[in-house]
């Protein structure tokens, strides 16, 4: 393994440094500029603080091959276990991206899986670190076709890989048919950081069903440019639950290309302690993209004064008529509804607990039925860490 | 039941009660009445110990012990019980969770075994139907867009339920069409026992004739400024507060 600190590196110089050059990469990082406080939705998320520690690259391995599966493994940066069945050899591109992230991940990434998924389906994925001050990275293609119905169900382990940092991210294509894209992470303040940096095309009369659930007390960053062609539809759900000194990302670019695409975005946040968010959400209507339908909404409630949440939503339009509404609200538990509840003889803390449950509850009923009982769980077990 | 002994409390550093001296028997229904603004809201927060009031002379005593410094929840379990003036809504709580989780907690605090959801819903359903309500009021979120009667109803649904011993309706009467008035009517009286006390808070005479008052108050300016039997509800009626005032 070799050291790296990448803010001191030279993109140019970062290809050569993995043994491949890939021009295309290393010109998308110069003109985004690598992660830094220069790039305005970093300024609340500490990018530049993740990208300017020394870590150990995991270094690109020649030929290793995977345990066939019915899930996805990823294990220290490699892949451990994949459905063959759905492994392409199709090639893999990197799109333009709003996030310099994306082509840092592409250009460092040390392992690539492309799949090909044509039948209704559920994946699931797992992400574990288990190495200390380790640099991962790598990437996954999927290409969705006939009809099918995919969701894919991704979770993190990394309470064991403090110090390290694990760049990945999705390039999909969903052509016929639809996704649901369901990320669950507990992230432990002194565990792993994995950052996801996805780009998702939807294709004409496709549903995109983008969710990410972020319950614990580290660090954890979902970005995701998302493209929607004519008539696709786009629901994005965002619930953050965090507390100590965590640090909670959701940055999403969704941008309508062509005529009658809808988005439907949502996002509710608990703080506690120190912990911070931000959720920077643009949803970019195009001149093609007549007859859209926009609706965003952030909810945050903050338990206590050092909490810090930075909500952005964003509307881009150029076109003339759209439906469309916005809103963002931050506040504190309603002392009358908790006042309400304890009249009924149910404890402070308990009432408490009531509350944020039903202001979450939403979002976690809005999520895949497959998904819903083990959100709770976490819920659950982030509230009995209290 | 309740023994208050010149009471004073503040809200937002306003002096409200002034003063205010009330016993309300076992097993009887007291029904308080008097104008806007004279601190009858203010007496029922501060018996169930509500935030905004601060008690700043005086006691009170529920069955023999003090209460003032409480919390709110203890109260409830020790079975003091207020259907608000306005309800709030809990969004994303459903009413039957809701309603279960409180009458859990109060069997725990009794040292009963909790009701298994099964017979809970059962029983709710029960009453949801004595109280003209549809039962699927319950799967609803708490409050969130019932109508202001519906609201009302819901209170009296959690008053079946939790059966408390001592009993505050604020204004439960007001906005009510005259069917819902006799369905809450019924709920009370369903519970109207020897052991079971309630004060009443209205501004008419109607729910008072379904639920027949034994004694009735009339507070003004912070104070209890006379008590008596059904037959001042006719005064009051009749001749308006500020007369009623003036004999004292
Ligand atoms: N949160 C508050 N802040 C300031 N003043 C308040 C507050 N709550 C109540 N008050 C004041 O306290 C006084 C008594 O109010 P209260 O609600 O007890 O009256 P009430 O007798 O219940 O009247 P109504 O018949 O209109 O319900 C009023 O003058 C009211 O304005
Ligand atoms: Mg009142």
């Amino acid at each position: 393994m070799r050291e790296i600190e990448l803010l001191k590196s030279d993109p140019g110089t970062l290809g050569d440094f993995c043994g491949a050059k890939e021009e295309k990469f290393v010109d998308m990082l110069k003109s985004l500029k690598m992660p830094s406080k220069e790039v305005e939705h970093y300024r609340y998320f500490d990018m530049e603080y993740l990208l300017s520690k020394n870590y150990y690259l995991i270094d690109k391995k020649s030929s290793r091959s995977a345990e066939n599966s019915n899930r996805l493994v990823f294990e220290n940066g490699y892949l451990k276990e994949a459905p063959k069945e759905f492994i392409s050899r199709s090639g893999f591109s990197a799109q333009e991206h709003f996030d310099p992230v994306y082509p840092l991940s592409h250009l460092l990434s040390c392992e690539r899986v492309s799949l090909e998924i044509d039948r209704d389906v559920t994946l699931e994925v797992s992400h574990v670190n288990t190495l200390k001050g380790a640099l991962g990275a790598y990437r996954i293609s999927l290409r969705i076709k006939s009809g099918a119905k995919v969701l894919i169900k991704e979770r993190f382990e990394g309470e064991k890989g403090s110090g390290s940092l694990i760049l990945f991210g999705w390039d999909v294509d969903i052509q016929e048919g639809s996704l649901e894209f369901v990320t669950i992470s507990e992230p432990k303040s002194e565990g792993a950081v994995f950052v996801g940096s996805h780009y998702i095309r939807a294709d004409k009369e496709s549903f995109t069903g983008y969710r990410s659930y972020a319950l614990g007390s580290g660090t954890v960053a979902n970005i995701a440019l998302i493209e929607l062609e004519k008539s696709s539809r786009c629901e994005a759900s965002h619930l953050v639950f965090a507390m100590e000194r965590a640090s909670v990302a959701n940055i999403t670019k969704i941008v309508h290309k062509k005529s009658d695409a809808a988005t439907r975005q949502k996002s509710r946040h608990v703080l506690k302690d120190k912990a911070q968010a931000v959720f920077d959400a643009l949803v970019r209507v195009e001149k093609d993209a007549e007859g859209a339908s926009v609706h965003q909404e952030n909810r945050t409630v903050l338990l206590n004064d050092g909490a810090y949440m930075v909500a952005k939503p964003q509307l881009e339009i150029y076109i003339d008529e759209l439906e469309a509404s916005h809103g963002s609200t931050t506040g504190q538990i309603d002392p009358q509804e908790l006042f309400y509840i304890r009249s009924r003889g149910i404890e402070e803390l308990k009432a408490k607990k009531l509350i944020i449950t039903g202001f979450v509850n939403e979002l976690i009923q809005e999520a895949p039925k497959e998904c819903i009982e083990e959100i709770g769980v976490a819920f659950e077990r982030l509230f009995a860490t209290e | 039941m309740i023994k208050i002994e010149s009471l004073k409390a503040a809200i937002g550093g306003k002096e409200i009660l002034k003063g205010l001296d009330l016993e309300i028997k076992k097993g009887k229904v007291h029904a308080i009445m008097g104008p806007n603004g004279a601190g009858k809201s203010t007496l029922s927060k501060a018996i169930t110990g509500h935030y905004e009031v601060e008690i700043t002379g005086g006691d009170i005593l529920y069955k023999g012990e003090s209460i003032t410094k409480m919390e709110p929840e203890l109260r409830a379990l020790k079975g003091i019980f207020m259907s608000f003036q306005n309800p709030v809504e809990v969004p994303g709580v459903t009413n039957a969770y809701f309603l279960r989780e409180a009458l859990n907690a109060k069997m725990e605090f009794e040292g009963k075994e909790p009701l298994n959801p099964a017979d809970f819903l059962r029983m709710a359903r029960e009453y949801c139907e004595i109280l003209g309500m549809d039962p699927k009021m319950l799967n609803r979120s708490l409050n969130v867009g019932f109508s202001g009667g519906e609201k009302k109803r819901n209170e009296i649904l959690q008053m079946l339920i939790l059966k408390p011993d001592f009993i505050i309706l604020d204004e439960i009467d007001s906005g009510l069409d005259i069917d819902a008035l006799k369905a809450v009517s019924q709920g009370i009286n369903r519970l109207r026992n020897a052991d079971r006390s309630f004060l009443i808070i209205t501004h008419y005479s109607r729910i008072l004739e379904y639920v027949k008052p034994d004694y009735v108050h009339i507070l003004k300016d912070g104070r209890v400024t006379k008590t008596g039997d059904y037959s001042i509800v006719k005064d009051i009626e009749e001749r308006g507060y500020s007369e009623i005032g003036e004999r004292l």
